[in-house]
């Protein structure tokens, strides 16, 4: 048996006699405390307390019943919560207007003074409590179906555990009415439990908490916590150990979710369909619905450090079975790898990802739904004719080699031209099959532009000038818009100078001639283009340059605060610039999807800059 | 008899100057206000009052906080942003009676963006219609003959002599100037050449002699070479003129209701010997007895505009104005986007069992923006023994200040049970506005 001291904290609580000692306030419904405590221990209360070193992980999986559907595991949540209040962008976010207003109604003031008076009352503030209380960690578990929830800390203090336990109990006592016994106490082996309502139970064991909705469940968790052997439990679950084996990264948090009764309930039922009516998200998730259709579990993993953050999701999967019309997305036996970021310069966000566009777009009658096929059908119609009356799928998106990036970036304009809304570049890079292919994008391009010029011309608007360039192994052929008549340069239209350039086997359309450029340059440094290491797609984001574009937009910011908030004007500045710069405090923001031969992984990863 | 209607009127002790008219004049001068400075023109007296609603303190600093809104929506070339923006505009204005009345000629000169297609045009539409909202009538005229927007709405922008467009001189004729019955087919062709060669290239105006008819024209028994200037001097000439602007006038501001002619031939006897200044026929219309007898409290059914811009006033809210514009589009009424060349027809034709609900839906949506926790404009510095006491005033607030027909006896007590069970005020008005909103004297102004 565990060595694990016998409780008194709560025979205290029976004995004390609390009608008279919180005045007026006992009415007040202990609910509304529990959550403002909740609340301000989410919301942000800061209190600046050194960071100790982050302690070793811990394993309660062993209290939680082999049936369950998930399990969360903090190592340290306290550390946690204070490296994530001491980034300076979450002092930028507390000073929001919306959270200082929401930190600041009544309800919460007397929630912050109610957990002031408990703080003195034990002598230390809240995050040492939940330091010492959950230094060797927290633990979630609970069954999806039987809607059962387990919590359990495991403290370093157990001394203080106790006394915050009994204190706490004693809040409750005072705050219900006089009429009513809040909860029961009783005895369970070694140790006692608070029952409130004949469900939700509390019960200490020597430096161990367990909290849950239901008895019966804290009573298996207090069973396996006190016996020798603890018998049948969640760690010896396949599902878990298999999860835990593959997805465990000794993260600072790591929550494991076992699908099929996610599955059986029909919650999320589209997540599990591995299908969707939408061809945007299937070109993009399609690989994460694949991988989800049969998935049985499902692992997150949570790293906090003092400037980044780190998300994993991982869920296993069998790169060699495939589906011939996922192949587009995932390649063959699942080797789809994305081209490597390319090098530009000051760019605000690049997308590479492993695509094969005529694969997508000739297996659409096995991906999609009767209506969406039809639609793309007449598509297919329409886009053979504007590329010369050539089969869209079979042979334009066929001259594209697998694999696309697209790359945005803050741009520079020509004198006289001042867009009052600041548009990035935006361009879209894939290689050629063949680069004797470029004439028919080429030709195409140029009929695109004709038609676009037809259509403004009939609006009385400015119209594109094309011209077509070969120099140093460039190809370009680049559309100019000119204020004129009743416009000038502040339209949003000048943003664009709809350009397509070719350098070898590279393609680069884009909505600037400078970007294509740029680009087409770049590409002469690449041979063949390395790919990611085992990245299927790959999203990163620059904070610093994001915030510099929305910066140069901040005029139209304020314009969309005033409308959208019925502000003025000073108002609508002041949210706005605390946005610029709560954003400015992001400096990378990447998201990889992974493809390994039996795993497919997410990674978000967010790091930030100091002030 | 008649003319008498149109002499000003005098507070009495029958008929006092009192929350109900200060009300109806803000309704109708603007879009209403709140409680508090409802009741502060109340104070200031009438003939105050009066001066006051036609004064613009406070413009010059609206439209320096406005105006660089108007150059980052014109630049997004998104009409629909600057319905938007319009109704901030009437939301906010220190000056609600130029924003009314710009609106009035907005939906007389009706040119819809759905068509237009251009948000530089429309918004410089929109600045000429407020430039001459309460000036006078033929400049506004002579402008919106070459304003781009409308011309493009009517299919205008080319005119040759050879071919002449009629679209305009017909709508000129009909709808902006004479009304039905005043002109002949041969006046439009007449009129149609004397605008040829206006044209609109780039979405500018501009005059092209090459392909202007110079020869002469004969219009109402007038001859001569007349250009488009002329012509719009010979319309408004026409005794079938002031009669047609005064009768939109009264209808727009004073009654859904027919008028006879001979109630409103004084008042447009009056817009002819005042050079067409549509200000100085507003303020004789705004004092007039006329405007506060009973022919015209309460005798207008509100617009979807009017009802969401004076919950907005009436509370000061924050509203999200794309919202806003969305549920007015629903409910037929979306500034910048009137339905066809007459504009909206107003009247009973705002409700209709659909359009109901959706107004109730409405004044749910707006009363929902009330912070949590707060009275709002209409927690007067006041002592109130209870909560109870005070659910009890606020629902008389809201009766005098909104309701231009008190609601019936038995209607105000349910409204008073319901007020009472409904706690705090701003959870009070919550509650109880969207039951106000099944009333039918709600919808009245």
């Amino acid at each position: 048996m565990r060595d694990l001291s016998h409780i008194g904290d709560f025979d205290r609580v029976e004995r004390r006699s609390y009608r008279d000692s919180w005045g007026s306030n006992r009415n007040r419904p202990v609910g509304v405390l529990v959550a403002v405590v909740f609340a301000l221990t989410i919301g942000g209360l800061r209190l600046s307390l050194a960071q100790e070193a982050k302690s070793e992980p811990h394993d309660g999986s062993f209290l939680f019943d082999e049936n369950s559907s998930f399990y969360l595991q903090v190592n340290d949540v306290a550390s946690a919560i204070e490296t994530i209040l001491n980034y300076p962008l979450t002092r930028k976010i507390e000073s929001l207007p919306e959270i200082s207003r929401a930190l600041n109604t009544p309800e919460v003031v007397v929630g912050r003074i109610a957990l002031g008076l408990w703080e003195s009352q034990l002598g230390v503030d809240w995050l040492t409590l939940l330091k010492r209380s959950a230094g060797r960690g927290l633990f979630v578990g609970g069954q999806y179906e039987q809607q059962a929830l387990g919590i359990s800390l495991h403290a370093d203090d157990e001394e203080l555990l106790k006394r915050a336990i009994s204190s706490l109990l004693e809040v409750i006592q005072r705050q219900s009415p006089p009429d009513k016994i809040p909860f029961q106490v009783e005895a369970y082996r070694s140790g006692k439990l608070a029952i409130f309502d004949n469900s939700a139970t509390i019960g200490r064991f020597g430096s161990w908490l367990l909290l849950s909705n239901q008895r019966d469940l804290l009573t298996r968790m207090a069973d396996r916590l006190l016996d020798e052997n603890p018998g049948t439990c969640l760690r010896d679950s396949p599902s878990f150990k298999a999860a835990r084996q593959e997805t465990y990264r000794s993260e600072d948090a790591w929550l494991y979710v076992d699908l099929e009764p996610l599955r059986r309930s029909g919650t999320a039922e589209q997540l599990f369909l591995g299908r969707t009516a939408e061809p945007g998200l299937e070109f993009l998730f399609g690989g994460i619905l694949e991988a989800l259709r049969s998935a049985p579990w499902t692992g997150f993993g949570l790293a906090i450090h003092a400037d980044r953050i780190g998300i994993t999701w991982r869920v296993p999967y069998q790169a060699e079975r495939v589906p011939p019309e996922r192949e587009y997305l995932l390649g063959t036996r699942g080797l789809g790898r994305a081209p490597a970021l390319l090098e530009v310069p000051g760019t605000i966000a690049q997308l590479s990802m492993y695509r094969d566009a005529s694969g997508f777009w000739l297996n659409k009658e096995n991906l999609f739904p009767e209506n969406v096929i039809a639609n793309l059908t007449q598509s297919d119609s329409q886009l053979s004719t504007v590329f010369g009356g050539v089969d869209f799928g079979s042979q334009i998106l066929a001259a594209l080699q697998p694999g696309l990036q697209v790359v945005i970036k803050e741009q520079e304009y020509a004198e006289g031209i001042d867009p009052e809304m600041k548009i990035p570049s935006i361009a879209l890079v894939a290689r050629l099959q063949n680069p004797e292919q470029a004439r028919r994008f080429r030709i195409s391009f140029q009929s695109l532009v004709g038609l676009l010029n037809l259509a403004e011309g009939g609006m009385y608007r400015p119209q594109i000038d094309l011209l077509s360039t070969r120099e140093n192994g460039i190809q370009m052929t680049s559309g100019t818009y000119t204020p004129e008549g009743g416009y000038d340069g502040s339209l949003m239209i000048f943003n664009f100078s709809p350009s397509i350039a070719f350098q070898n086997d590279f393609m680069i359309i884009s909505s600037t001639t400078t970007l294509a450029r740029e680009i087409a340059e770049h590409t002469k440094s690449l041979g063949d283009a390395p790919t990611s290491s085992n990245s299927n797609a790959i999203l990163a984001i620059d904070g610093r340059h994001l915030s510099t574009i929305l910066a140069e937009n901040r005029a139209a910011l304020v314009a969309n605060d005033m409308l959208e908030n019925g502000n003025d004007r000073k108002q609508s500045e002041r949210q706005v610039d605390l946005l610029l710069e709560s954003l400015r405090l992001i400096r990378t923001l990447t998201i990889d999807l992974r493809t390994e031969a039996e795993q497919l992984s997410l990674e978000l990863d967010c790091s930030f800059a100091r002030e | 008899m008649a003319a008498n209607l149109w002499e000003p009127w005098e507070p009495s002790p029958q008929e006092p100057w009192d929350r109900r008219r200060a009300a109806h004049l803000m309704r109708r001068a603007g879009f209403g206000g709140t409680v508090r400075q409802i009741d502060e023109l109340v104070n200031l007296g009438f003939d105050k009052a009066l001066a006051m609603i036609r004064e613009s303190a406070g413009l010059e600093a609206f439209e320096a906080e406005m105006t660089p809104l108007e150059k980052s929506l014109v630049s997004r070339q998104e009409p629909q942003a600057l319905a938007s923006w319009w109704l901030l505009r009437m939301a906010k204005t220190p000056h609600p009676l130029l924003e009314k009345t710009t609106f009035f000629w907005h939906g007389h000169f009706a040119t819809s963006a759905d068509k237009v297609a251009d948000s530089a045009a429309m918004l410089r539409q929109y600045r000429l219609l407020r430039e001459h909202a309460l000036g006078r009538f033929e400049p506004l005229v002579q402008g919106i003959s070459r304003d781009p927007a409308m011309l493009i709405y009517l299919d205008s922008t080319d005119n040759r002599k050879t071919r002449p467009n009629e679209n305009y001189a017909r709508e000129l004729l009909e709808l902006f100037c004479l009304g039905a019955g005043n002109y002949s087919e041969r006046d439009i062709k007449e009129l149609a050449r004397c605008f040829t060669g206006w044209e609109v290239r780039q979405n500018q105006f501009q005059f092209n002699p090459h392909q202007h008819d110079s020869g002469i024209k004969t219009i109402f028994d007038q001859s001569g070479p007349f250009g488009g200037d002329d012509a719009v001097g010979i319309v408004l000439r026409h005794p079938a003129a002031a009669r047609h602007i005064a009768r939109k006038l009264v209808r727009f501001f004073c009654t859904d209701d027919d008028v006879v002619d001979e109630e409103f031939q004084p008042l447009a006897e009056l817009l002819r010997e005042n050079d067409f200044d549509i200000g100085k026929i507003l303020a004789v219309i705004l004092s007039s007895r006329f405007f506060w007898s009973e022919k015209s409290l309460g005798k207008k059914v509100r617009g979807p505009v009017d009802l969401a811009i004076g919950l907005i006033r009436l509370f000061d809210l924050n509203a999200n104005m794309n919202d806003v514009r969305g549920r007015l589009a629903g409910l037929g009424q979306l500034p910048m986007f009137p339905p066809n060349v007459k504009g909206w027809e107003g009247g009973t034709s705002w409700i209709n069992a659909s359009t109901f609900v959706e107004r109730i839906n409405l004044v749910q949506f707006l009363v929902e923006r009330i912070p949590a926790g707060s009275a709002g404009p209409l927690s007067l510095a006041r002592v109130t023994r209870s909560q109870d006491e005070e659910s009890r005033r606020v629902i008389e607030d809201l009766i005098d200040v909104w309701f231009a027909q008190r609601p019936p006896t038995e209607t105000v007590r349910e409204l008073m049970e319901l007020a009472s069970q409904a706690g705090k005020t701003a959870d009070m008005i919550k509650r109880v506005l969207p039951a106000m909103a099944a009333i039918p004297e709600f919808h009245l102004a």
